[in-house]
């Protein structure tokens, strides 16, 4: 997917100077020399990502944000049970992932590299989900490829080893080889490197026929290769302390991974890594902090554009294939990447950014589309991937709102049924009359009276999202009904009337919020996180907490979030 | 992406490589791969009993019946035909109560015989991997060559892997098709250095991945703190990488021998969506059959899995029709029905290009040469007949006949009778209750 942003290069310096601020002769607590990285810099690190934003209002905001978040923390103490054993599942990093990891660590692009590994199916909407079953051996075999080519291009750079290594680059000098394989190392594997694996690891900058500046560079590019392969990186590997309970608190590094890749889609960077070190992490209040710290990074619109894109599906704008102008139709102009880019820039700007907020996002209206049609579901980047060709799917349509926007539970077809080929069908037969055959059939109606409806309330959008009266036979387009929503029937006459209905419902809200959940915890909700979900900031609730970052900062502290199950023990 | 000039030359590669090799004596140029537990027989001695080979060979959408003969979808081969089976009347025993898609259904128990499970899992092996855990072992790779080109959309769908998965473990988990030709290269014959560089980079990474499994082996040990779930995927992880290892191994200890390695092709780039483009798709495809028939020359394995396209993909080529493969299947006038035969005989001629390679290199008449599709009739996605076709035929089938079987004989039937034919003996192959019996008519 194209989510995939360069990081400024402020953020790439911030980093670095906090790496290179601790210098081998610096002084640590005992907590920080444990985890192998030092103090450099905390403050400066955390307030350069802040750029642009009043350090003295941001804190009192946090502060509020964090006593709200620890109060409600408390409260769901009592209300959790259980959760689905997915939620603890084991989860690999994706492409995107390993890619922004790399990214945020090295300052190097690798993007040639890294764009020969073959795409995987995700198995669920997330990348963050668990992994159903093993990775591809395919995938292995080119991972293996990719992390030898990564290494070598990485111990190549002079700046990267400059970064890293500092005027430290002696391959002779212990201090040399244990700093530099503790800072990549713990970064690599978002946790420390215990000390006989760092003993290990020094054994591969002891090479025979290299000396000088070569020998440091090669033991860097032979720890890089046993850094990168071992499963610590392309696993979040969340460990289980004692195997007789079934709810495991995660340490705070698993929690600074689950955050970081959660708002980032990427590791946890050093400040992050520091308050794990400390412990500092284990408090619901520096959670908030750190939640509120990430958001205002520029790193979090990257994490909201992955979360964009698979919660409404706007890679199938790719697979939508419309002909030269056919006969009495204009020829329609179509740029799959512009219109996505489209849709991006509205969510960041009706939810993501702090002006944002789920009604803006549902309510607002679109650029470039006729000012009646609100709401995200008019923009051509959203509703265009719902389409194979120049004629619209209503099945396909409906089945997108009842699913990703209403949350509603639609089972596949029976065995037999038939399928809806829109691209197939005579012309002169409208959508409606032809899926009136659904609802005589009770087998199919049970399903289809919600989603046809729903996708014929639809019909005033083209193929790509045009606003249009009259289909190609010239007959007029009907998309009058009566949708359920909020508990009611409500009428409506035209499209732009059922968008601004869905616009208003609550029910879009609350979906939001439950798929924001799964985004986060890494599989759907399921009846036991109900008390959770209710925690959670409620339609109608003032902006500032039914936003984005209320909804993330909710989510961080929900139990679920913080914890995980041991599938070894049967409760 | 589009047709640029640099094409031709990308290709020129390997049919030029190819070609060189293919001048060799053939039992010179494979003699330096007897360090291998010499599995490679010479080429073209179809008596020998480890000279088998096995190439299995899907192309999408399906054919009808009586489009599958000499006469209209199989032009392309018909001057081959005394080295083809060509059967008619297959039964393809799914019923449609099995709640999948037609083309995804179809298309797993093509080359299995067995049915989907739940989620992405078949039930059963392949014939490709089947026979490689018998004949590959002694190879480099030790496990099929399992390529093709696919970007996995079928109605506009990106779907899940078991729509391009043709090759599957004994579990049903899936063996997805490497795609890149640079990465089937070094897959086959290692980063294409010379060999003393070779050598030391190969025996390099060994030293690097013996440490990586050795850090494993605690974190997965008895006294590991990682939940059963997550030890059995670590646990495959690690397998995959000693996988590797053992093949760098390979690699290194066989470097000092020469396979008069071809240079490395030049690398094709996947689009923005990680998905290789469909302009792409003929020149990687014919890359993947050099390749392919390289491996077998050179013994790097003796088995291979080709898919051109996931089930019912929406394959474009401009060079057959402006309209999709997988749309027109569902044709309903003759204009359609044109534009289907015309992507089925693209497909035979791939097929046939495949054909040719193994006959110059003196390999056709040893290898068992399965192609087939997921159905019979694309426009109702009818399972029955489901195509099959056996070129080549290992010396012990019968080759240069038309079988029909009558809409009794199962795909089941004719695995079984390909590896009863190789010296393998069964009682069935794939789900028991969809075999019928011993094809005895195509048994030499």
């Amino acid at each position: 997917m194209n989510t995939k942003q360069h990081i400024t290069l402020s953020l790439t310096v911030s980093l670095t100077a906090a790496l290179l601020s601790c210098g081998p002769a610096q002084h640590k607590t005992s907590s920080q020399r444990s985890a192998g990285i030092g103090p450099g810099g905390t403050g400066d690190a955390a307030s350069q990502t802040n750029a642009g934003v009043s350090s003295s209002t941001a804190a009192a905001a946090a502060a509020a944000a964090a006593a709200a978040d620890q109060a409600r923390a408390l409260a769901l103490t009592g209300c959790y049970k259980d959760y689905p054993a997915a939620q603890g599942g084991l989860r690999s990093l994706s492409n995107d992932q390993i890619a922004n990891v790399l990214t945020d660590i090295t300052g190097v692009d690798l993007s040639t590299i890294l764009a020969g590994l073959p795409r995987r199916e995700q198995g669920t909407k997330f990348p963050n989900a668990a992994l159903a079953g093993p990775l591809a051996s395919s995938f292995i075999d080119k991972w293996a490829d990719t992390a030898f080519s990564v290494a070598a291009a990485l111990a190549a750079d002079t700046g990267f080893i400059q970064r890293f290594g500092g005027n430290c680059v002696d391959a002779a000098n212990p201090a040399c080889v244990q700093r530099v394989i503790k800072r990549l190392g713990t970064l690599l594997w978002r946790r420390p490197v215990d000390p006989s694996t760092a003993a290990q690891l020094a054994d591969l900058f002891k090479n025979p026929n290299v000396s000088g500046a070569p020998a440091f560079a090669l033991g860097v590019r032979q720890m890089l290769e046993v850094a990168l392969l071992d499963a610590h990186f392309l696993y979040r590997i969340e460990a289980v302390r004692d195997p007789a309970t079934v709810i495991q608190p995660l340490d705070t590094f698993e929690v600074a991974s689950r955050l970081s890749f959660f708002i980032w889609q990427s590791a946890p960077d050093l400040p992050l890594l520091m308050k794990a070190s400390s412990g500092e992490l284990a408090d619901p209040a520096m959670i908030a902090q750190e939640v509120d710290r990430l958001l205002l990074d520029p790193r979090a619109e990257r994490g909201f554009r992955q979360f964009a894109f698979d919660w409404l599906a706007l890679g199938k704008l790719d697979a939508l294939k419309l002909p030269a102008a056919t006969a009495g139709t204009k020829p329609v102009s179509f740029d799959a990447p512009a219109l996505r880019e489209q849709a991006f820039s509205f969510l960041t700007a009706n939810l993501l950014r702090s002006s944002g907020s789920v009604q803006k996002a549902f309510s607002s209206s679109v650029p470039n589309q006729d000012p009646s049609l609100v709401g995200l579901l008019a923009l051509p980047g959203v509703i265009g991937g719902l389409s194979v060709a120049d004629v619209t799917n209503p099945v396909k349509r409906g089945l997108f709102v009842n699913v990703r926007l209403l949350c509603h539970d639609v089972p596949p077809p029976p065995p037999g049924a038939g399928a809806f080929k829109a691209e197939t069908l005579a012309l002169d037969v409208t959508p409606r009359e032809r899926l009136d055959k659904h609802l005589t059939n009770p087998s199919c109606a049970t399903c289809h009276t919600t989603v046809d409806a729903i996708g014929l309330s639809l019909e005033s959008l083209d193929a790509v999202g045009a606003l249009r009266s009259q289909y190609s036979s010239r007959k007029n387009i009907d998309a009058s009904g009566v949708l359920t929503f909020d508990g009611q029937a409500q009428p409506f006459k035209v499209t732009a009337e059922m968008l601004k209905i869905l616009g208003q419902s609550k029910d879009v809200q609350t979906c939001l919020a439950s798929t924001l959940a799964e985004f986060a915890w890494g599989a759907p909700p399921g009846t036991a996180n109900t008390c959770e979900l209710s925690s959670l900031p409620q339609p109608g609730a003032a902006t500032n907490v039914n936003s984005w970052s209320g909804m993330v900062r909710a989510l961080a502290n929900t139990p679920t979030f913080l914890q995980r199950i041991n599938d070894g023990v049967k409760p | 992406m589009s047709h640029d000039a640099k094409r031709p030359s990308r290709r020129a590669f390997l049919r030029g490589a190819g070609n060189a090799l293919i001048a060799l004596p053939t039992a010179q140029f494979c003699l330096g791969r007897s360090g291998f537990g010499d599995v490679l027989a010479a080429p073209g001695d179809p008596t020998a009993p480890m000279g088998q080979r096995l190439i299995t060979f899907y192309f999408p959408n399906g054919c009808q019946g009586e489009e599958w003969n000499y006469g209209s979808v199989l032009t392309p081969l018909a001057d081959m035909k005394d080295k083809l089976v060509v059967f008619n009347g297959i039964d393809n025993p799914l019923t449609p109560a099995s709640g999948r898609d037609p083309h995804e259904q179809g298309a797993a128990a093509l080359f299995t015989g067995a049915l989907l499970k739940s989620g992405n899992h078949g039930t059963g092996i392949s014939i490709d991997q089947w026979l490689s855990r018998r004949i590959d072992m002694g190879t480099t790779l030790q496990k099929p060559l399992v390529a093709g080109v696919w970007r996995g959309y079928a109605g506009g769908e990106f779907r899940s892997p078991t729509w391009f998965t043709r090759s599957w473990l004994e579990d049903g988990s899936i063996v997805t098709p490497t795609i890149m030709p640079q990465d089937i290269f070094k897959l086959l014959f290692g980063a294409g250095q010379n060999q003393a560089q070779q050598t030391q980079e190969m025996l390099r990474q060994k030293s690097i991945l013996d440490r990586v499994l050795a850090q494993h082996s605690s974190l997965l040990g008895s006294a590991s703190p990682l939940p059963a779930s997550h030890k059995l995927l670590l646990q495959d992880y690690t397998d995959r990488l000693r996988d590797v290892e053992v093949r760098v191994t390979k690699f290194a200890m066989a470097s000092a021998q020469t396979c008069a390695l071809p240079a490395n092709p030049a690398a094709f780039k996947f689009d923005g969506g990680g998905l290789l483009d469909y302009g792409d798709f003929d020149e990687v495809f014919h890359l993947q059959m050099d390749l392919l028939v390289l491996a077998l020359q050179c013994g790097v394995t003796n088995t291979g899995s080709l898919m051109f396209c996931c089930a019912g993909e929406e394959y474009q080529n401009p060079d057959v029709s402006g309209a999709s493969d997988h749309g027109t299947s569902h044709y309903s006038d003759e204009g359609g029905h044109q534009v289907y035969l015309a992507y089925r005989k693209y497909h035979m001629t791939n097929l046939r290009y495949l054909l040719d390679k193994l006959k110059a290199a003196n390999l056709l008449d040893s290898t068992v040469v399965i192609a087939g599709s997921e159905f019979g009739d694309g426009r109702s996605h009818q399972v029955d007949p489901q195509p099959h076709l056996i070129a080549g035929g290992g010396g012990t089938l019968k080759v240069g006949q038309v079988f029909d079987g009558g809409n009794k004989v199962t795909n089941c039937d004719i695995y079984r009778t390909v590896l009863s034919g190789l010296g393998y003996q069964m009682d069935s192959f794939g789900n028991k209750s969809f075999n019928t019996g011993l094809i005895k008519q195509i048994l030499a």
